[in-house]
């Protein structure tokens, strides 16, 4: 096993040599094609770019949902506290009389 | 090319404000980078083209998330290393290589690498890489990476650790265990070459 493990190196030193003796020169239409794309997303046709503006118009949404649904308990809880205080007056009224 | 003080904030900011000249400034200064990157890690089924323009529309995309705080490059290493590592996971993973499947350059390696424990000659340095990449397709993504960042990208560990955001002692384990991995597949082709 130790033999394979010298031998598994000696071939990874190899393929590592040929990468290091790669010349990285970027084709023309490789940049081409970034910049159209670059392009494409500024206009807004870029779904990602749409992402966030989705994101902050949900959490919009769900503060006013919440905004609406504290408002309506307030507003239940006022009118039978109201409710309340109306037949108490009513019942002593009658008792009073 | 353009090394006279870059500066990257500067240059981010102008791109958001929809300057074409500073985008056109950063797709210059990256490219090499990330192609280099790319090819590295290219899926097979995968256009380089294809591969390079995907990664710049997520640094596009994704530039309120770079903090600032490490160099630019290595923040665009990791998004293209991600970018990479998930096409992959697309990729399944090819069942066990056979002899014939090899070119005639390929097997020239084998036979040298089985018939001496000499450093392989220099002209074959190609042929190994080559067969190198065609054992990596029958590991599954992980392997794959961390044999590529580690053993032929000859990243350090904490290089490795910076750009999958693994942290060191996960980087080890998978690399030991995807070099087993390796090994039992370089094994299976030197005993099947065997006369």
């Amino acid at each position: 096993m130790k033999n394979m493990d010298h031998t598994l190196d000696r071939l990874l030193r190899a393929a590592a040599a040929a990468g290091r003796d790669q010349a990285v020169e970027v084709p023309f239409a490789i940049e081409a094609r970034v910049m159209g794309g670059w392009r494409v997303a500024g206009a807004g046709g870029e779904p990602l770019s749409l992402l966030p503006i989705f994101r902050r118009g949900l959490a919009f949404a769900c503060l006013l949902m919440l905004a609406a649904l504290i408002l309506g308990a307030t507003r239940i809880h006022d009118l039978t506290s109201e409710r309340w205080t109306y037949s108490n007056a009513v019942a002593s009224l009658a008792l009073t009389q | 090319m353009h090394e006279e003080r870059w500066d990257a904030a500067a240059c981010l900011a102008r791109i958001r404000a929809g300057d074409e000249a500073a985008a056109r400034q950063l797709v210059a200064r990256l490219s090499p980078l990330i192609l280099k990157l790319v090819r590295a890690h290219l899926p097979r089924r995968t256009s380089e083209e294809d591969l390079v323009q995907t990664v710049f529309m997520r640094i596009f995309a994704k530039f309120d998330q770079y903090s600032g705080t490490v160099p630019l490059e290595h923040w665009v290493s990791r998004v293209t290393v991600n970018t990479c590592f998930n096409q992959l996971k697309y990729e399944r993973v090819r069942p066990e290589l056979r002899w014939a499947d090899l070119s005639l350059e390929q097997e020239e390696v084998l036979r040298d690498l089985a018939a001496n424990t000499d450093p392989l000659p220099a002209a074959q340095n190609y042929a190994a890489r080559e067969l190198v990449e065609r054992l990596l397709e029958r590991l599954n993504p992980e392997d794959r990476l961390v044999i590529t960042l580690v053993h032929l990208e000859e990243k350090s560990l904490e290089e490795v650790r910076r750009l999958t955001g693994w942290s060191t002692t996960l980087v080890k384990v998978r690399a030991f265990r995807a070099r087993h991995k390796l090994k039992k597949h370089l094994k299976f082709l030197l005993q099947e070459g065997k006369p």
